[in-house]
């Protein structure tokens, strides 16, 4: 075995590399070492004893390099993006609230550049404080330290937007009157939710009333010291941008909001695309109204845009009380249509029911309404093609002056033996469509006809 | 076996590194160079080698011993060069030849010794690289690299019993082959046979 190794490995070493070729290997590893340091320090071989270890007076931990820079990375990364991202969700009174108030807040009005973005700025924080306020209400921590603290910090916000708003008019007059209104619409909004809020939570809840106050007085001082108007230019500009701004906040909040708030804040941002350019027509004819017609559907915009911001809002308000429905031409013509079907159906019911009236005085009155209502019918059958509003606004006066005549009581309960031999006449209501129903609850009335004209 | 992190380093990690190519790159390229038959391809193989455990070291591990883990890397190099040149793979050698690895208890070391005992070492050495590799494998890893079963049985990634049956057979295949050569006659018969 042995001779046969040594023989086995006596021929094998004739193979061997000769100098050159070891020269060249060994450069051209040389040159791969450089191109290939090493970054890393060796690791750590001595390694203490156990016995060291627990006599020595502090205790040495060997911590890989990768593993210490990846811990120093996390821990700044908590400091930079965790914790600002906790303070965040933090009301008064948490410990973080310092953080979110002090250092987030006031680092990103730091960052914000020009004198209408530092206004929205401090119009949101005010919107925040506010948002907070109304979530320790709800849950019954809103301490009057707290309350007052609130106070004080809207002051300060509402102070703060003052201030940028007046430091702005000095270089763009407009940009300052939009900041203005933005500033007043949130403020009229916020007060609003927070009184409803109030009176929806006075059981669990506690009141927030001092705080809508405020709100109220800094909105006062607000429309006290504002003056200029917004040229129609900008109006329009301003408006088309946060129309663009709406409809992405729209589309964003779509898996929060209910399918009713989701259609009526779409609804309602079409309006203000509709108004807009109803708004052009208008300042074609008359420059002041079209002008004053847009700056009161900027403050819509911006309302409708706090009841996409803020979920308590939504909660709180029935957006139809601050922005109501504007209805489309075609929604226009169908209620005008409505109407007049309604009122026409009544007539002929009244006209067939008028004979068995037994009192005298209210049979003298209905004759001489009926020429009128008449007359009313057939002005908005021409002109529904040409007019809508003047139809529509025929149809909802005939129809009017018929519901007066048929609540009265000779006509609720007339003598029914008269009307089985007169009439085989469908009910109204039968006639009415469903877009009457649905539109036309706003318009709805239970005046009874007015005595001059029944005379 | 190899690598390691944590184990003690005498002068820099380059010189060490650089301490054991000057010392075994010559086994290395002998190594390759027999298991290959292909001189500038055993070159390229031992400076893949050592290029290999260089980014290792790099990537902030210390090899131990270099020996061993030189060798295990020019093992892989070796194997992936063969699968490279769609040869076959050692399963299907061991299948064509129909030889199973089998198992060593009938086997002692006495009769591994004896049967070297009988072969002419310089005859064996020109007739190894006709062996199929699992063969060759093993017996330039304990012939010429010097290396004993158990080291080998790492390197292969076998067992140390496995190893011991494949020196066997790879002995008695080349004592077979040098009788043959020997013996002309006696080989046609066996053929015949």
């Amino acid at each position: 075995m042995k001779r046969f190794s040594e023989q086995f490995k006596k021929q094998a070493s004739s193979i061997r590399l000769s100098t050159s070729e070891k020269d060249v290997l060994r450069d051209r590893l040389t040159a791969y070492m450089a191109y290939h340091p090493i970054t890393t320090p060796a690791p750590k071989t001595a390694t203490p004893s156990r016995r060291a270890m627990f006599t020595e007076p502090f205790i040495e931990w060997a911590m890989p390099t990768r593993l210490y820079r990846q811990l120093v990375l996390g821990c700044f990364a908590l400091v930079l993006i965790g914790v600002p991202a906790l303070a965040e969700r933090a009301v008064p009174g948490d410990v973080l609230y310092s953080m979110k108030v002090r250092v987030n807040e006031e680092v990103r009005a730091s960052l914000t550049s020009g004198g209408y973005e530092k206004v929205a700025w401090e119009t949101k924080r005010l919107e925040r404080r506010i948002s907070e306020a109304r979530l320790l209400a709800k849950e019954g921590k809103l301490t009057p330290e707290i309350e007052a603290g609130v106070i004080a910090a809207v002051n300060a916000h509402q102070e703060a937007a003052a201030g940028e708003i007046a430091t702005l008019r000095s270089t763009d007059a407009d940009a300052a009157a939009l900041a203005e209104l933005t500033l007043v619409s949130v403020l009229d909004v916020q007060s609003a939710a927070l009184r409803a809020g109030d009176t929806a939570s006075t059981t669990e809840g506690m009141s927030t009333v001092a705080i809508a106050m405020a709100l109220d007085e800094a909105q006062a001082h607000v429309e006290q010291v504002s003056s200029d108007g917004v040229s129609y230019e900008r109006l329009v500009a301003q408006l088309e941008q946060e129309t663009t701004r709406g409809r992405e906040l729209l589309l964003s909040i779509k898996d929060n909001a209910t399918e009713q708030e989701y259609t009526d804040l779409e609804r309602r941002i079409g309006d203000v695309e509709r108004k807009l350019a109803q708004g052009a027509t208008i300042y074609t004819e008359d420059a002041v109204r079209g002008q004053e017609f847009l700056t009161q559907t900027w403050r819509d915009m911006q309302v409708v845009i706090t009841f996409m911001t803020d979920i308590d809002v939504r909660s709180s308000l029935a957006i139809e009380n601050l922005v109501p429905i504007v209805l489309t031409p075609e929604e226009e013509r169908a209620l005008a249509i409505n109407a007049y079907n309604e009122a026409e159906t009544a007539l002929i019911k009244i006209e067939e029911t008028l004979p068995a009236v037994e009192d005298a005085g209210i049979s003298d009155k209905v004759a001489l309404t009926i020429p009128q209502i008449k007359e009313l019918l057939l002005t908005a059958s021409t002109s529904l093609d040409t007019d809508v509003v003047v139809a529509k606004a025929s149809a909802f006066e005939a129809r009017e002056y018929t519901r007066s005549i048929m609540s009265l009581a000779s006509f609720t309960n007339p003598n029914p033996d008269a009307i089985m031999m007169t009439t085989g006449l469908p009910d109204a209501s039968s006639t009415a469509t469903s877009t009457d129903g649905l539109l036309d609850t706003a318009t709805d009335t239970t005046e009874v006809l007015p005595e001059t004209q029944v005379e | 076996m190899a690598g390691s992190k944590t184990t003690s380093t005498s002068g820099s990690q380059e010189e060490r590194f650089l301490e054991a190519f000057s010392e075994y790159n010559d086994a290395l390229f002998r190594h390759a160079a027999l298991r290959i038959s292909d001189r500038e391809r055993a070159i390229d193989l031992v400076h893949d080698t050592f290029t290999k455990v260089w980014t290792y070291i790099k990537n902030g591990h210390e090899v131990e011993q270099y020996r061993p883990f030189l060798y295990k890397v020019l093992n892989n190099l070796i194997i992936d060069e063969y699968r490279k040149q769609r040869e076959q793979s050692l399963d299907a050698l061991l299948a064509q030849d129909g030889v199973t690895e089998g198992s060593f208890t009938d086997l002692v070391e006495d009769t591994t010794e004896a049967l070297a005992a009988t072969l002419d070492g310089k005859q064996a050495f020109t007739l190894v690289a006709t062996l199929p590799d699992v063969y060759r494998e093993v017996l330039l890893f304990r012939f010429v690299d010097g290396l004993g079963p158990k080291e080998i049985s790492e390197l292969v990634e076998e067992s140390e019993n496995v190893v011991s049956v494949r020196i066997h057979r790879g002995l008695k295949l080349l004592r077979d082959m040098i009788e043959d050569r020997n013996n002309p006659d006696k080989a046609i018969k066996k053929k015949k046979k």
